[in-house]
């Protein structure tokens, strides 16, 4: 059984290939995760998106699925959305900001 | 407080790329007709002006905007679309109505005009009675959705006040004002209002724009409809008012452009700028009553090169969410812009900038219309190829 800090650091590295087409910025450095749970089987990720109604929910969710259930353990995901509270351009890593072009 | 996202069904790819091939080739025509017949641009009563004043209109816009709408729709009220396969009878009526119509108007023949503006007018009450019931299923409201429900209601009523001048026309209560009132519906009515309504909500998503202000385009919204009922009446407040309108719309995009949190403008908003450029332009032009060359600036510049480039975000975006959204996760899948040729959607941005720029003074700047034409929907069947 992998140790459960381990499991953690591979989910967040997982979830770090999931990109934005849009943007080009991944998931995680983008500030749309707000909760990441794992108790195997099952991930819980509690997530947000940059605007309301973005019409790439449906693409960013099933990739955190299929990122997530690559993980050893995994068998189960489960991706809420919430807009409490709204994503903010302050969840930008420095990354993020550096990709974006940010001033 | 959480919540699922609502459950939208991703519409078949067959369905907005129908509206966006159909409609460009009809501007492609449009424009070759206007090389090869520069005469054309002497009269705007000319049978071929008006062939590629509905090319250009009804042919590219209009059914640029009702592609564009069936995908988002969806997402400003965060719902589906009431009876998504309407849109198959909206794509048939419209695609077959537009070219019976443009070749009624080039061979002057009334039978064939009635006919395929009948069908083209039942293609777009089928598309209007559509967005009705989807807008009334919505559960969230907002201004940009206000924009749309005008947008709506000038769809109609301009093919109407259009239908009434034609059969005026035969029956004999022909009336100057109302072929006006058909072309200032229809380009202030539907594209200024559809064009920055969702061009709101476009800009704001391209460039990650947060903090901005949507009350700005409620107030444009006023402006704008009391301008169109005063120039209606005849008043010169009406004049004033879209000024105004624009005025507002014009601040709008730069507090948008202000809070974006991408720095780097990509050639989709860059063409946005420059069509809003045009719209100046033409925007002079009216206030000094030259209203023809107001007409081919908007036409030409404002929505020839907004709608062109707001398809260089669309189209990809189209075809990565059926080619690739399945594959996210499992695979290295391309991002949107890689999809997008680099450097000819700027070829074509400016061939038609340079090219409606000059028109109204050089027609045979019309080859330069031919060319961005070429270079635009190359762009498309290259994004559509990889």
């Amino acid at each position: 059984m992998t140790d459960p800090q381990t499991l953690e650091a591979q989910a967040w590295a997982a979830l770090q290939q999931v990109y934005d087409p849009e943007l080009g910025v991944d998931v995680v450095n983008l500030g749309l995760i707000y909760e990441l749970r794992l108790e195997p089987p099952n991930a819980f990720v509690q997530m947000t998106l940059t605007t309301r109604g973005c019409p790439l929910h449906d693409s960013i969710q099933g990739a955190i699925e299929q990122a997530l259930l690559g993980l050893p353990e995994i068998h189960h995901v489960h991706v809420q959305l919430t807009w409490t509270p709204p994503w903010s351009p302050a969840r930008l890593s420095s990354e993020a900001r550096q990709a974006l072009g940010f001033r | 407080m959480t919540g699922l996202s609502p459950q939208i069904k991703p519409l078949p790819l067959s369905l907005p790329l129908g509206f966006i091939a159909v409609g460009s080739v009809d501007l492609l025509v449009g424009v070759w007709l206007l090389a090869l017949h520069p005469q054309a641009l002497l009269s705007y009563r000319h049978p071929i002006t008006l062939a590629v004043a509905h090319l250009l209109f009804l042919g590219f816009g209009v059914g640029v905007l009702m592609g564009v709408m069936q995908q988002l729709v969806a997402v400003i009220l965060e719902g589906p679309l009431a009876k998504p396969h309407w849109g198959y009878a909206t794509l048939l009526l419209w695609g077959l109505g537009t070219p019976l119509q443009v070749g009624g108007f080039l061979s002057q023949n009334s039978s064939q005009l009635a006919l395929g503006g009948g069908l083209g007018f039942l293609g777009l009450l089928v598309f209007a009675l559509h967005m009705l019931l989807t807008f009334r299923q919505a559960e969230r409201w907002n201004p940009v959705a206000t924009a749309l429900a005008w947008v709506m209601f000038y769809l109609v009523l301009t093919p109407l006040l259009g239908m009434l001048q034609a059969l005026s026309l035969r029956y004999g209560f022909y009336d100057p004002n109302r072929l006006a009132w058909h072309a200032v519906a229809g380009l202030a009515g539907v594209f200024l209002l559809s064009i920055w309504g969702v061009g709101h909500k476009l800009v704001e998503m391209f460039t990650l724009s947060h903090g901005g202000n949507t009350k700005w385009l409620g107030l444009e919204l006023w402006a704008l409809n009391l301008g169109l009922l005063g120039l209606a009446w005849g008043q010169r407040l009406g004049v004033a008012l879209l000024v105004l309108g624009i005025g507002i719309a014009g601040y709008d995009l730069l507090n948008l452009l202000r809070h974006r949190n991408k720095r780097v403008l990509d050639v989709g908003v860059q063409h946005f700028l420059a069509g809003a450029g045009f719209l100046l332009l033409a925007l002079g032009a009216f206030v000094f009553q030259r209203y023809w060359l107001a007409g081919l600036w908007f036409g030409l510049g404002f929505v020839g090169l907004i709608v062109t480039g707001m398809l260089y975000k669309i189209t990809p975006f189209l075809i990565w969410t059926h080619r690739y959204a399945p594959l996210v996760g499992r695979t290295r899948v391309p991002l949107l812009k890689e999809m997008l040729p680099e450097w000819t959607p700027r070829l074509a941005g400016g061939l038609l900038g340079v090219g409606a720029l000059l028109i109204p003074f050089a027609p045979p700047a019309a080859w330069l219309l031919v060319g961005g034409v070429g270079f635009f929907i190359y762009t498309l069947v290259e994004v559509m190829r990889r």
